[in-house]
């Protein structure tokens, strides 16, 4: 059974199709980074998986499950986390404390075995020398490590990943990238990355990659396969010259 | 968090007020301060929110026990538990209702809707004429029937302080109990960022609704203790007085809102000062606490306690809640 299955799904905004018919199947575990310009419905598609919006046509499911009506934070209790693009910690918080919240309400552990959960979460994301410090004092870097802790202690089975790489360094990214590749090799969390700048670097970890453009996808495939499509170059560079 | 330092100290005071009768009046009157400010800690400190209907719930306390040995003196010794019951129980219950309406308000919303409460709960005790009316309940002879006399003026001296004190030390009780849960957590996200609280799965109205109940069911408790069993009476003047919450806040701010042993100190300083002011400038108390507030929360916007933790190596500060 695939872990998440889109199937045919259309997302109107007036007379705008901001999603046209995208279908996409996901296995447990799979690093998938969905590639587009600006507009393409990226951001959308995000969206219709986690409930912030309902489709018009077509279904998601999750584990078999359909789950095209449920309300976001049902979806976020069966495991479907998301790591939103601009950080929003509780500043005046401490950074444990931060994620503890996350594995209490999201992930349903009790206060201690949050607190475990929350530790543990901290160091696999490299910020557990920081846990005491308030997270208003974090860079934006570690922000982005501690909404990352934060998604990974509420236990879940999918990670939605909304840009998560704008703003840093390469660097940075780097590092990022190769954290949601480890984990899901190492734990079996499938991820779903947007994309929108530095592609290349981002892509070249993936598992897959598929390239929206204009509420559809129009190649799928592994990165180096999907991002030489010439349908893809012509998105992003335009016709070649002749 | 370790909440031994309060509750030794309010232990401490009924100590105090037990072996020492002739200063119990003396204890209440301070203990009033920092029970109330425990007591508004719990809702304001913990959600940032404020309400100024909130006297309300200390008269609700007061009328409970009032309206409970008035009419029902033959009850005996069981008038006392069973007003203090029903006082409790209508503070809750008036919590309730207006907190399940007006909690889904934001911020200052919220403190404008509460405004009306008191005052309408006054003018309808007083305009429908219930349980005294405007000449409120004087409750000596009732108490005489009702404790013996003896018992009577012990409970009214000593037994008040003793409540009085016993509102102060459970509130310490519930600030550990909500912050040891997971209640603790919910609420310090509300408190910094409701929406993103929402985001991370919690219910904001349900925590609200949780601290407000449990911060008037405490006045409510002590506006039992203070009114009727302390003073032998209940005046609408007295009980739905508004300026109790401006000391109520005066006294969580001086020690540091959100702070477990903030109201202590807070209500030991307020005291201080105010007599200090009455002394030398009778009728500027409440200008020169008004001048005394706004240098406290510009200069030391976390109170006395707040400050202190923060300098404090963690080791501690956990002695210092």
């Amino acid at each position: 059974m695939k872990l998440l299955k889109v199937e045919n799904v259309v997302k109107k905004f007036g007379g705008l199709r901001a999603l046209d018919g995208v279908s996409l199947e996901l296995d447990r575990g799979e690093f998938l980074a969905v590639v587009g310009p600006n507009g393409s419905g990226k951001t959308t598609l995000l969206n219709v998986i986690n409930g912030v919006y309902k489709p018009e046509e077509g279904r998601v499911y999750f584990e078999g499950r359909d789950i095209t009506n449920l309300p976001a934070y049902k979806r976020a209790r069966l495991g479907i986390a998301r790591a939103f693009q601009v950080p929003r910690p509780f500043p005046d918080l401490s950074v444990l404390d931060n994620v503890v919240i996350g594995a209490v309400f999201n992930g349903g552990y009790d206060v201690y075995k949050a607190r475990e959960v929350a530790l543990e979460a901290l160091s696999y994301v490299g910020l557990d020398k920081k846990k005491d410090e308030l997270a208003g004092r974090l860079t934006f870097n570690e922000l982005r490590l501690l909404e990352l802790a934060r998604a990974l202690a509420s236990n879940p089975k999918l990670l939605l990943l909304d840009e998560v790489m704008a703003g840093l360094t390469p660097t940075e990214i780097d590092n990022l990238t190769a954290l949601i590749r480890r984990l899901s090799e190492e734990r079996g969390i499938a991820a779903i990355s947007l994309v929108e700048h530095r592609m290349r670097a981002v892509a070249r970890l993936a598992h897959r990659v598929v390239v929206m453009h204009q509420g559809m996808i129009i190649a799928e495939g592994p990165p180096n396969v999907a991002l030489n499509d010439p349908k893809v170059v012509e998105v992003y560079l335009g016709r070649p010259w002749r | 968090m370790k909440p031994h330092v309060p509750l030794l100290i309010y232990l401490l005071l009924i100590v105090v007020a037990v072996a020492f009768p002739q200063y119990a009046k003396t204890v209440a009157t301070i203990a009033f301060f920092m029970a109330l400010g425990q007591a508004v800690n719990i809702f304001v400190g913990l959600t940032g929110y404020v309400d100024f209907g909130y006297v309300a719930f200390l008269a609700m306390g007061a009328y409970g026990l009032g309206v409970v040995v008035y009419y029902w003196p033959q009850l005996g010794m069981l008038a006392l538990p069973l007003g203090v019951l029903l006082g409790v129980a209508m503070a809750a219950s008036l919590a309730m209702a207006v907190g399940a309406i007006a909690l889904r308000l934001r911020g200052a919303y919220f403190a404008i809707a509460t405004i009306g409460v008191n005052e309408g709960i006054k003018h309808l005790i007083v305009g429908a004429n219930l349980w005294g009316g405007g000449a409120g309940l004087i409750l000596g002879t009732s108490m005489f029937r009702a404790f013996g006399r003896d018992a009577a003026l012990w409970l009214a001296n000593v037994g008040s302080t003793v409540l009085i004190l016993a509102t102060g030390l459970l509130a310490v009780v519930a600030m550990y109990l909500i912050q040891a849960s997971r209640a603790g957590y919910a609420l310090a996200a509300i408190r910094q960022d409701e929406d993103a609280a929402k985001a991370m799965g919690i219910n904001p109205t349900k925590y609200k609704l949780l601290a407000f109940t449990t911060s008037a069911s405490l006045s409510g408790l002590l506006g039992a203790a203070y009114y009727p069993l302390g003073n032998m009476q209940v005046f609408p003047e007295n009980v739905f007085f508004i300026e109790y919450i401006l000391d109520g806040l005066a006294v969580m701010f001086i020690g540091g809102a959100g702070t477990v042993t903030g109201p202590i100190i807070g209500g030991l300083v307020y005291i201080l000062a105010r007599d200090l002011v009455g002394s030398f400038l009778p009728g500027m108390q409440v200008l020169a606490i008004a001048a005394l507030l706004m240098l406290i929360v510009i200069l030391l916007p976390r109170g006395v306690v707040g400050t202190l933790r923060q300098h404090l190596p963690p080791g501690v500060r956990e002695w210092l809640p």
